[in-house]
């Protein structure tokens, strides 16, 4: 009876303990899948890792690696030495003509250089720069002056030529100077389209209207803001005026 | 200890998929550099180089290559001093981004770091001098700045309203600016102002970018060669402006 009682007790006690040992696991289960919410978005910034560095850094360092192909002509013919050195003899030769023709190309007669986005020019002369310094170029103004008046306030680029020089030189207003100001647009003759003193003491012309000339506004020198001539101050038009003669070429850019 | 195993069963699974998935990528990407390649040889090939192109091996004589190279490269710039329009020339070798106009330079800047697809440096010698030996045309420009800084400003009513108005010139600070030409035979030219790996880390995002579109599009894989440099501030702005949009290009590398 005892035994029977004992083993019934036995037997409850490991009933007792599958049931512990059961809810451990359910427990066990429950913390790990407390734990998905953490593994799973770090398993995807892995992969993202991995694929997003395979992209941008691997594929690019694969497709730099040389490609071993044997395209050149040459390559059956092996060449000796006295044929190298003939072959590159040649080529120096034909690269001191080409040299001489691509410097012949540069003026030797005196020559400027303006930068529109730098607003600075160079004088050259004999090929050497010999004076640089600030200017003021088209400011990229767009006048709207409505019913089909628009005008652009731009610097032309490329190669020009000095077409005529003067000292004292009269501007005389073009229509957009006037609805700039805000004002009525005279007569082409009027009086008020001439202004004496405010190009400076010399002008160079470029052609087309443009000009390069002094200016009264000497604190806007190096700053975009001109109609499209290119104003300078008065000791560098000088020395521009003095250098460059009628035919010389100025370089826009 | 089953759910460990199923766990281990799905990585296996996944990483097999993802070693599939990068090995089948990085053969098309390398492929598709050997199929550039090919169709640059190809499509620039010449069917009986005679003379010096015919001789010159660039393992055997490479000092002729260098040669060959700088002749190309002036013959590039005697055609472009024909043009009218300002050309840009890119000798990688002096490190030097030259602004021309018929011949003339008249801006240079240094370039300050450089670096190209090597695929250039596996194109064969006779078909390197038929790329280069000629200017490049730009066929499409992309930058993060204006070509032209127009400011639209309507025209005052009256002298009242003029005075009012403010003048604010344009200004070349820029922080960053990225050129992108895209060139005769599908070769990207990048010019930056500034080194960080930023630029280049987006840039890499941005062909993965594609590189995926063309997997998921079931298209051929393209690849692009590249030529990147990086030069000052000033200078990138001054080059970008000055260069008008059908530019033509001399590049030597």
């Amino acid at each position: 009876m005892t035994n029977t009682n004992k083993n019934l007790s036995n037997n409850e006690a490991s009933n007792n303990l599958i049931e512990v040992s059961s809810d451990a696991s359910a427990l066990n289960g429950k913390s790990s899948n407390k734990y998905l919410w953490v593994i799973i978005p770090l398993e995807i910034l892995i992969f993202i890792t991995v694929f997003v560095a395979f992209f941008v850094l691997f594929i690019p360092k694969l497709q730099e690696i040389p490609v071993k192909v044997s395209s050149d002509y040459s390559n059956s013919i092996p060449a000796d030495s006295a044929a190298i050195a003939k072959t590159n003899k040649e080529l120096q030769k034909q690269l001191k003509k080409i040299e001489s023709k691509l410097i012949n190309k540069t003026p030797k007669t005196p020559y400027l250089t303006i930068s529109t986005v730098k607003n600075e020019y160079v004088l050259y002369k004999k090929q050497k720069a010999i004076r640089y310094g600030k200017c003021s170029t088209g400011s990229y103004i767009l006048l709207d002056g409505g019913e089909k008046q628009k005008w652009i306030f731009r610097t032309p680029k490329g190669e020009f030529h000095i077409h005529n020089k003067t000292t004292g030189p009269v501007w005389k207003k073009p229509d957009w100077a006037f609805v700039e100001e805000g004002l009525p647009i005279p007569s082409p003759n009027h009086y008020s389209r001439f202004e004496y003193g405010v190009l400076g003491d010399y002008a160079l012309y470029l052609g087309q209207g443009y000009m390069l000339h002094g200016t009264l506004y000497k604190r806007f020198l190096g700053l975009a803001v001109t109609h499209g001539c290119v104003r300078l101050n008065d000791d560098d038009l000088e020395a521009i005026y003095k250098t460059l003669d009628i035919g010389s070429k100025v370089y826009i850019f | 200890m089953k759910a460990f195993i199923i766990r281990v069963k799905y990585y296996l699974l996944f990483s097999i998929i993802l070693v599939a998935f990068i090995g089948f990528n990085a053969y098309l990407a390398r492929q598709a550099v050997k199929i550039k390649l090919a169709e640059i040889n190809q499509s620039d090939s010449i069917p009986n180089p005679k003379g010096i192109l015919s001789s010159i091996n660039r393992d055997e004589n490479p000092e002729g290559y260098e040669l060959l190279k700088e002749k190309a490269f002036l013959e590039a710039q005697i055609e472009l001093s024909n043009s009218d329009s300002i050309t840009l020339v890119i000798d990688l070798r002096d490190s030097l981004a030259v602004l021309q106009i018929k011949g003339v330079t008249v801006y240079a800047s240094k370039i300050i770091r450089y670096s190209y697809s090597s695929l250039l440096n596996d194109i064969s010698v006779p078909v390197y001098y038929k790329i280069f030996s000629k200017p490049l045309t730009v066929h499409q420009q992309l930058s993060t700045i204006a070509k032209e800084p127009i400011v639209i400003k309507i025209a005052p009513k009256d002298t009242i309203e003029a005075a009012k108005a403010e003048i604010i010139p344009d200004s070349i600070v820029n922080e960053s600016v990225v050129l992108n030409f895209m060139v005769d035979e599908d070769i990207l030219v990048v010019i930056t102002n500034h080194e960080e790996e930023g630029s280049y880390f987006n840039q890499k995002l941005k062909w993965s970018h594609q590189f995926l579109k063309q997997l998921v599009e079931l298209k051929k894989v393209v690849y692009q060669p590249t030529i990147k440099m990086v030069i000052p501030n000033d200078d990138i702005v001054v080059i970008y402006r000055a260069l008008p949009w059908k530019a033509k290009i001399a590049i030597k590398l």
